[in-house]
This record gives C-alpha cells, structure tokens and sequence, in this order.
C-alpha cells in the first residue's frame, strides 16, 4: 500500500483496542476448552473484520493467523516426537517406532505410540497459544502503533528508543512483508514459481533489514525531537528515580514468587507486591514530573473507547467468574475422551468482546483514488522520508 | 475449521478400537522375586492402604492401573501427573482428592498432592521417585508406594514418607501363586468365576471375600488355609478384618480411629476397577459453540467482502 489512509478524526483510541484485547487475552489464557477457544478467534476475527483501518499494520491480522496454525502444528508434531506416554484405555492413533533411551534419560521419550487423547491435547493447548498471540495480533491490527506511543507515560522516555522500536517492530514488520512480496511480484520471475529455501531468503532478509531499520529511523526521528532526553534535571533526581523503579520492579518479582510458591513466608507475598507496585508508581510519578511535553490534537477518550476497553474487561472477569465456578468446564480434559463441556457464562464474556465490532465507531475509509495525503497530526511524529524498498 | 475438526474428531472415533479395560492383576501374582508390589495410602481420608500387584508393566502408571486402580490428571498436565487416586477397595472406588477438594484443573499445590516413593527389592527404605509414574520402571521385587499430603519438595529429607516400611507392603512368598487358572485378587471364593465383570461381582464380593480373611491382609499368626496357601503374609502389623468385610464401611468406620490413632494402618487389597469407563457425554454444548462460532464467521465475512468491494 502506498496510500496513506486519510485519518479522519474518528479513529479509535489506541489505548482502548489494547485493553480490550489484552482483556480478552486474559480470558483466552484461563482457558483450554476447545469451544471456546474458537469462539475467541471468532470474535477477533469479527472485530477485525468490522474495524480495522486500512493502513498496512492494519493487515497484520491473516499474518498472525497464519503464525498461530504454525504453533498449532509445531506442537503437535513435538507431542507425536515425543510422546508423553499413555494411559490404558486411549485411543491410539498410529503406532510409531520407539527409540529405547538409557535409564538416565529415560524421562524423555522418542517415538511410541500415539493417541487421540493426546493430540487433541496438544492441539487445544497450542491452539490457546495461537489465540494469545491473535489476540496481540488483533490489537495491533486495530490501533494505530505511532498513535500508541504518544500516551506512554513520561517517565519511559528514559526508554526511548528501546520503547520505540519494541512498540513499532512488529507492524513494520507487517507492512515491510507486504512491501517485499509485492516487489518480487512486480519483478519478473519472483511470482510463485521460485518457491523453497530461495524465496525465503529472498524475503526474509530484506524483510528483517527493512523492519528494523525503519523502527530505528522512527526511534531516531522520535529522539531528534526530544523523546528520551534526561534534559536539565538534576542529578539526584534522576538517580531516586532509578533507585525507585529498580526496587519496584524487584518488589514485584519477589511479591510475584512469594505469591505462587505457598511454602514462601507470608509476608514475601501481598505485602511485598504492595511494595514493588507502590515503588514503581512513584518512580514514574516523579520521573514524569521532570518530563514537559505537549500534545498536538490529542485522542479523545469518549463514550465508544470506555465501552470498547469495558468489553474486553467484562470478557476477562466473565471468564475469571466462570472459572471459580466451573473450572473443569473452562479447562476440560481429554482423559477420557469425550465432549467438551460449552460454559455458558464465559461464552456469554467472549460475545460481550465481539460488541466492541459494533460499538466501536466504523474506521475512515481510504478514498479512491488516492491523494497523497499531506502530514497530518499522526505523522508529526515519524519520520517522513519512507526508505524505499531494496529487495 | 471446528465443524471439520468435530466431524474428524467423531469419525475417528467410531474407527477407533474401543480399548477393553485390562483384567486386573492378583495379587497372589507377586512374589519376592517376581511382579512389584503397588500400595496406595487413603489414610488422609480416614481409609486403609490398598495394595495391589503388577507383573512387567512398562511404567509405574500402567502398574497402578494394572493392580485396580484408577488415577486422574489434571487439566494442565495431563494423565502423566496423577491428581486423583481411587480404588474400588475403598469407598466404592471414589477417586481422591475429590472434585470439591481439588479441581485438578492445574498441578496440585505441594502440600496436598499424591507423592510417589519406590523401594527397590531389598530395600527397606523409601525413597522419593526421580521420575514420575509414565517414566518409571516397575521393577521386579520393588514396592511402589503413593501417599498424599505435605511432602519436602525437595525430596531430601523424608517429611511425608509412608507411614508403612516398605516391607509390610512387599510379596514374602517365594514364588507367584501362577497355578490357579484365573487367579485373581480376591482368590478364595465364588468371586473368581468372574472377577473382571466386576459389576456383577461386586455385590458378592464382601461375603466373598469372608473366608479369604487372611489373604489380602493376614493376621500375625495366619491360620486361615487360603492365607498360607497364596502366601500373602504381611508384617504383624496389621491385625484388623473388620473394615475389609466391606470396602465402604472401611472409610467411616466407628472402630477406624482405633487404627488411624495407632501406628499400624490397615492394609485391604485393590479391588479392579468396576466403574466401566465414562461416557462421551452430549454433542449439545459443542454444537451450540460451533453454531455461535460460525455465525461470528460469517459475520466477519460479510465485513471482509464489503470492504473488498468498497476499496477495489
């Protein structure tokens, strides 16, 4: 694409397609019943379907599709390599030829027999993977990436361009993709017949220099107007500063595992997640401080992103709430095989994520034909030379 | 997709052999020498040890289901992780922990789960397994044994062992009791003529069972023919018949703190499994899903192709 969509001033804010699929991934990662694993994807898919733009990230999503299948069928195949044993009464599928291990490795097996219990195991574990990453994929279709980064908050501008570069990689990589396959196109001979190993490093690599270069020109433009400048702040400052986030950060780490490990002392628990969050909080609050900055035109946060971001929250906690009642029903198991159980509250939270397609307000669409649009708000912040491409 | 993969799902499963439930193994089937000897203590739930046997099964998890009992995984691990433990010898075959107790959706917390402890032949030690009950070798003269509770969680120290030694537990005769034609667990009595229809047998089972008093636990002194004739004789430790003249009232017992207050458990036989197997339960709630599932897809089809109109 070399349009560049006219941005009309109803898009919606980033920050609210984030939470809503991070909401949603909550839900996604509490489960493995394959049901409603498919329904999640359903929704995305609806969602994105219904509101994406069209600027190229925006096309992310059938990339990530395409990437979950491959985890799907990578963890399949490792289960059918090495077989995790099986129980009397399954369902054995083929019988393959077992490599005998020494008794010192014999926790590992290769080959053996294989059944339908496992792999249907397997296949809905790698298929709740494939969701989660959907669900990333999703919000990167539906936000705007560059938009994103203007409501971090301040004191991440110490990050800067690590920030910028990690936030905007994998839409670049997106669109650097498309930009590729379309010049091997156009190129005589590049079509589908060169296919294999040579296609792929006729891609890949552009791909990658492509991407990574052009994250390091955003990140570059960004700092050549100020972003991630310490600027005239006084030393000590900038060391509390330090001192506070490194001992959050610490806090949670340490509150985290004291959490989950039971055998833990109690009060490496809650009280020091307390702590590590209360620190973190004020690192930011006092580094963001120090950070003056403006906002040209900024995005509104109106009626549509609450409903949005409350759709993924609502997916979430449905999803928590069915589980405490019914968590063999959110996670049934193969063993034995039988039909997985369909929980009607947790579905009722996923359809309630599928309303974001419909409340949410329709995105601009590209005019045709196409005006080179001039800079507009959005763009102030990238860089406006666009490398060409070189493969 | 869920449409197909369903149908794929149900085709291959009525091509599929419908596996037949293993016949359980007696437990006269164990020697010194010959079969392991698996036990499972109830005990945190008021019930005796059960004790089985298995003869050159390929991994301790076969060895269980071998003797008669039924295991459960959980969600997050798989059946390779043994969340729940049941035998038909106690409680009508409930599994432990039971649903209300643990959901085994995800790995048992380390202070309530089953541990496994394995005594090589010879040995009157217990000592914790390195590997878990699919990558376990039964081996023959060893006693494996499942206890449930707080163990160390770095296996070191024996915090959480069997309360039992090892060779309480163990086979003492000589050689396997192979003579009998259909020799099984509960060997004396009517119950032989059919013991894997287990059903069928069940209700005769404790009357059955009366006579074989000294077989599956035997007194000190084992005077009952059938007792020196299998050769079961265990340690003096375990002296009640009571509880085993039926399995149920073994778990809330009136006289059961008597024994749970003393340092000698009561040891009972493995029963097999009589519980035939689960059902495949209703198609209904995965329907409905597919058919929600396939109308947020065409939905996102309708989407898909308006904006291809609009924007080619």
């Amino acid at each position: 694409m070399t349009t560049r969509p006219g941005r009309a001033p109803r898009i919606l804010h980033p920050i609210a397609w984030w939470i809503w699929a991070l909401g949603i991934a909550v839900a996604v990662s509490r489960t493995v019943n394959p049901t409603l694993l498919f329904l999640a994807l359903a929704v995305l898919g609806f969602v994105v379907a219904r509101r994406r733009t069209d600027a190229p990230w925006a096309r992310a999503f059938k990339y990530y599709l395409g990437f979950g299948v491959f985890v799907i069928t990578s963890r399949v195949i490792f289960h059918t390599v090495f077989g995790s044993g099986i129980t009397p009464t399954d369902h054995i599928l083929i019988h393959l030829p077992q490599l005998a291990t020494p008794g010192w490795y014999s926790g590992v097996t290769i080959g053996g027999p294989v059944s339908l219990e496992g792999t249907l195991t397997a296949a809905a574990l790698g298929l709740r993977l494939a969701t989660l990453i959907c669900c990333v994929g999703a919000a990167n279709a539906l936000a705007n990436p560059k938009r994103a980064l203007r409501v971090l908050p301040g004191a991440l501008y110490e990050l800067g361009m690590a920030i910028v570069v990690a936030i905007s990689v994998a839409p670049q990589l997106i669109e650097s993709v498309q930009r590729v396959t379309r010049a091997r196109r156009l190129r005589a001979g590049g079509g589908r017949g060169g296919g294999g190993l040579r296609a792929l490093r006729s891609v890949v690599i552009p791909v990658l220099e492509d991407a990574l270069e052009r994250s390091l020109l955003l990140a570059r433009a960004m700092d050549s107007r100020g972003y991630g400048r310490s600027g005239n702040t006084p030393r000590a400052s900038r060391r509390i500063t330090a001192a506070l986030m490194i001992l959050g950060m610490v806090g949670l780490c340490m509150g985290i595992y004291g959490l989950l490990d039971r055998t833990a002392p109690r009060y490496l628990g809650f009280p020091t997640i307390l702590v590590g969050a209360a620190s973190c909080c004020a690192g930011l609050a006092l580094g963001g401080r120090r950070v003056t900055r403006t906002q040209y035109r900024p995005d509104p946060w109106r009626l549509e992103e609450w409903i949005v971001a409350g759709c993924g929250v609502a997916s979430a906690a449905l999803m928590i709430l069915a589980y405490g009642f019914d968590a063999t029903g959110v996670n049934p198991s193969f063993y034995p095989l039988h039909y997985p159980p369909f929980p009607g509250v947790a579905a009722v939270g996923f359809l309630l994520g599928a309303l974001a397609g419909v409340v949410a307000p329709p995105p601009p669409r590209a005019s045709r034909p196409p005006a080179p649009a001039p800079p507009t708000s959005a763009d102030a912040r990238q860089p406006a030379p666009r490398p060409r491409v070189t493969a | 997709v869920a449409l197909t993969i369903f149908m794929v799902v149900t085709g291959l499963l009525s091509v599929l052999p419908v596996p037949t439930a293993a016949a359980a193994v007696p437990l006269n089937a164990c020697s010194k020498t010959v079969g392991t000897i698996v036990a499972v203590d109830f005990a945190a739930w008021g019930g005796p040890i059960a004790r089985g046997c298995g003869v050159h099964d390929p991994s301790g998890y076969a060895l269980l289901h071998s003797a008669g009992f039924t295991t459960a995984g959980d969600s997050h691990d798989g059946p390779a992780l043994i969340c729940r433990l049941g035998d038909a010898a106690f409680d009508h075959g409930t599994q432990y922990p039971t649903p209300a107790q643990d959901a085994c959706v995800v790995t048992p917390p380390a202070s309530a789960y089953w541990s496994f402890w394995l005594a090589p032949a010879g040995q009157n030690i217990w000592s914790p397994s390195d590997l878990g009950p699919m990558s376990d070798v039964p081996k023959p003269g060893e006693v494996e044994m499942w206890v449930f509770g707080d163990s160390d969680t770095d296996g070191a120290s024996t915090s959480g062992a069997p309360s039992v030694s090892p060779d309480t537990l163990r086979a003492h005769n000589a050689s396997p009791a192979t003579t009998t034609p259909t020799p099984r667990r509960t060997s004396a009595g009517p119950v032989t003529s059919a013991p894997s229809s287990a059903p069928a047998s069940r209700p005769a089972a404790p009357t059955a069972r009366g006579p074989a008093g000294g077989q599956p636990h035997s007194s000190p002194a084992p005077t009952a023919g059938t007792a020196s004739t299998t050769g079961q004789v265990l340690s003096p430790a375990t002296t009640r018949t009571t509880p085993r003249l039926s399995p149920a009232a073994t778990e809330r017992d009136p006289s059961a703190p008597a024994t749970a207050s003393s340092p000698s458990p009561s040891i009972v036989a493995a029963l097999p499994d009589s519980s035939g197997g689960g059902t495949a339960g209703s198609a209904v709630p995965l329907l409905v899903g597919v058919g929600l599932v396939a109308l947020l897809g065409s939905g996102a089809a309708v989407a898909a192709r308006q904006r291809r109109r609009h924007g080619e």
